[in-house]
C-alpha cells in the first residue's frame, strides 16, 4: 500500500503545519499518534493544535523548519508502534429537540427516531475548537446531517449538544452558535479549575444515553455540590 | 496589598500578559497584550519579567486611583496622560505616591495603551496565564469600582528611567499561507501590491480590511490557525486574526504575520494602510 502523503509548511517564525491527504483513511487515529509521537520528540517544547486534516505544531522559541521537519517526519514514516488506549465516554443527555431540526428531519425521522439514531452511534472526537473544550465528534449518522442555521442563536445554553453538518458537538458554555440543539449534557465539559480542563480529547470516543429531566437535574446538582465522579463515564478501551 | 481602584474604566480596560500559549489544543484562544512590543517595553523599563501582567487600555482610558506608592510605565498608543491632572511623558518611568490618580485619555495615535506597574499586577492566574478572556477569566473587561492588586515597591529594581517608543511599521512581514498557492498569480499579485485599509471591523479577535480580493476557493476543513493568520473567504474579505481569535477556521489562510507585524498591526487604527511583504 502506498504512503498517504504528509505535507509540510512553515507556518509562523515557531509553527510548523503537517497535512495530510483528504482522502487518508482512518485519520483521527494516524493523526493522534502523530501527535503522541511529536510530543515525544520533543517533550515540553512543543504544543499541538488539531485540525480536520492536519496539526499545528507551535514551539515557544524561534524553529528551524527544515532541520523539525527532518526530525518529525523521519520520526512518522518509521514503522514503530505505538501504544494507544482510546477512552471511550458514555455521556448522559436529555434529549429535547430545537423545532429547526424536527421541521428540517420529521417528514423522514419522528421525534423517537432522531432520539435512537443519535444515542445509537459511537462518536470519535476529530478536535476540540471554536470554543474552550467544544467536541467536533465525527460519526454522525447521514440522517441527522444537515447544514448550520442560516441566523445563529444569540444564546446556546452550556451543555447543549448540537448537530451540524458531519459533526456533533457540545457547548461547553452558553455562547451564540449556530448548530441545531438536540438535547443537554449535564457533566461540565471544560472546567478551567479541573486538570486537564476539557473533558474530551482528540481521539476520545464519545457514545450518548438518554437520561430523563430528573436525573438530569439531579446530575446538575451533584455536579454543583462537587460530589459527581466524572470517572464512572469513562471506560478504557 | 497595595490595589488600583478602577475610578473610571475606559473604553474596554483588561489585563493582559503575553497569553496562553500551552491550550491551544483545547480550543482556548491565545489572549495576551495586542501589542506584545508595547507591553514588553514597559515591563523592561520597569525590569518586570516580559510576562508580567499590564493594564491594557483600548482607544479611551479611564481614570485610575493607587493606594500605596510604586513605578510605572506608559507605553504604546499616544494619548494625552495625567497623574494628578499634571501631564505625564509616556514611555517613561513613571513614581507613583499614595493616593495618586492617573487618568488617560483618547489615544491619538495607535489604539492600545499599557500601563505596566513594578512587579506586575497580580490578579487571578488562569490556565497559565493572567490574560483576561470572557469564559476562561471571571472578567472580559475591568469595570468601575474593581480593585487591581500589586505589591507596593518604593525602590523598583529600573535599569533604564527612559526609552524610545517602539516604531511602527505601515509594511507588515509575512510568510506565505498554508493556501497561498491556491490563489493565481493576478490575485497574489493583488495581495502583495496592494495597500489595504483597516475597516471599522475590528477588535481583540481580529481585523477587518476594506479592500476585497474575488476568488473561488473552496472553505477548508476546520483547520488550525494562529493570532496574525490572514483568512480569505468566499466574498473577498481579507481577516487578520488577532490574539483572541479562534483556534480552529475554515476560511483559506492566504498569509501569516510574523509575531511582530503582529504588534504593529494592532496599533493601526480604522482608516490607515497596510502593505503585505511576503519573506
Amino acid at each position: 500500500m502506498p504512503k498517504a502523503p504528509i505535507t509540510y509548511h512553515a507556518y509562523s517564525e515557531n509553527a510548523l503545519l503537517i497535512s495530510w491527504d483528504e482522502q487518508t483513511p482512518d485519520m483521527i487515529s494516524k493523526r493522534t499518534i502523530a501527535a503522541l509521537q511529536i510530543k515525544k520528540l520533543f517533550p515540553k517544547e512543543v504544543q499541538i493544535n488539531h485540525g480536520a486534516y492536519s496539526i499545528l505544531v507551535i514551539s515557544e522559541l524561534e524553529m528551524d523548519h527544515k532541520k523539525m521537519e527532518h526530525l518529525i517526519d523521519k520520526r512518522l514514516q518509521s514503522k514503530k508502534v505505538l501504544e494507544q488506549t482510546t477512552r471511550l465516554w458514555k455521556l448522559p443527555i436529555f434529549y429535547g429537540i430545537e423545532k429547526s431540526l424536527t421541521e428540517a428531519l420529521e417528514p423522514t425521522c419522528s421525534f423517537n427516531e432522531i432520539i435512537s439514531i443519535h444515542s445509537s452511534s459511537t462518536y470519535v472526537v476529530d478536535f476540540i475548537g471554536f470554543l474552550p473544550g467544544f467536541p467536533y465528534l465525527k460519526g454522525l449518522d447521514s440522517r441527522l446531517q444537515l447544514p448550520r442555521k442560516t441566523t445563529p442563536s444569540l444564546k446556546v445554553a452550556a451543555g447543549s449538544v448540537a448537530v451540524s453538518n458531519a459533526y456533533c458537538g457540545i457547548y461547553p458554555s452558553t455562547s451564540p452558535g449556530g448548530w441545531h440543539v438536540l438535547g443537554n449534557c449535564p457533566l461540565p465539559i471544560f472546567d478551567v479549575h479541573r486538570v486537564p480542563p476539557s473533558l474530551l480529547q482528540s481521539g476520545d470516543q464519545v457514545q450518548f444515553y438518554a437520561v430523563s429531566q430528573e436525573e438530569h437535574d439531579q446530575l446538575i446538582t451533584q455536579r454543583e455540590t462537587g460530589v459527581l465522579e466524572l470517572e464512572n463515564f469513562k471506560s478504557h478501551g | 496589598m497595595a490595589r488600583i481602584t478602577i475610578l473610571n474604566a475606559g473604553f474596554y480596560d483588561s489585563i493582559q500578559d503575553n497569553g496562553r500559549k500551552k491550550y491551544r489544543h483545547l480550543g482556548v484562544p491565545h489572549s495576551g497584550a495586542m501589542d506584545q512590543k508595547a507591553a514588553d517595553l514597559g515591563n523592561s523599563l520597569l525590569n518586570n519579567p516580559l510576562n508580567a501582567a499590564v493594564l491594557e487600555v483600548v482607544l479611551n482610558g479611564g481614570k485610575y486611583l493607587f493606594s500605596l506608592p510604586t513605578c510605572i510605565a506608559i507605553t504604546g498608543a499616544k494619548a494625552i496622560v495625567m497623574v494628578n491632572d499634571m501631564v505625564v511623558e509616556q514611555n517613561k518611568l513613571l513614581e507613583i505616591h499614595s493616593g495618586d490618580v492617573l487618568k488617560i485619555g483618547a489615544t491619538t495615535t495607535g489604539n492600545f495603551i499599557y500601563v505596566s506597574i513594578c512587579g506586575g499586577f497580580k490578579t487571578e492566574e488562569v490556565l497559565g496565564s493572567k490574560s483576561f478572556y470572557s469564559g476562561i477569566t471571571l472578567m472580559g473587561k475591568l469595570e468601575k469600582g474593581y480593585d487591581l492588586d500589586y505589591d507596593s515597591q518604593t525602590e523598583p529594581q529600573a535599569t533604564k528611567a527612559h526609552c524610545k517608543p517602539v516604531a511602527q511599521e505601515s509594511a507588515l512581514r509575512c510568510y506565505a499561507g498554508p493556501e497561498f498557492h491556491l490563489l493565481d498569480r493576478k490575485q497574489q499579485e493583488k495581495l502583495l501590491n496592494t495597500s489595504f485599509t483597516i475597516s471599522k471591523n475590528w477588535n481583540r479577535m481580529a481585523f477587518q480590511l476594506e479592500e476585497k480580493i474575488s476568488n473561488s476557493l473552496d472553505q477548508l476543513k476546520s483547520s488550525p490557525v494562529l493570532p496574525g493568520t490572514v483568512q480569505l473567504t468566499a466574498n473577498g474579505q481579507l481577516i487578520l486574526l488577532m490574539r483572541d481569535a479562534q483556534t480552529t477556521g475554515g476560511y483559506p489562510r492566504v498569509l501569516q504575520l510574523e509575531e511582530a507585524s503582529i504588534s504593529s498591526c494592532a496599533q493601526k487604527r480604522v482608516g490607515n494602510q497596510i502593505d503585505f511583504i511576503v519573506l
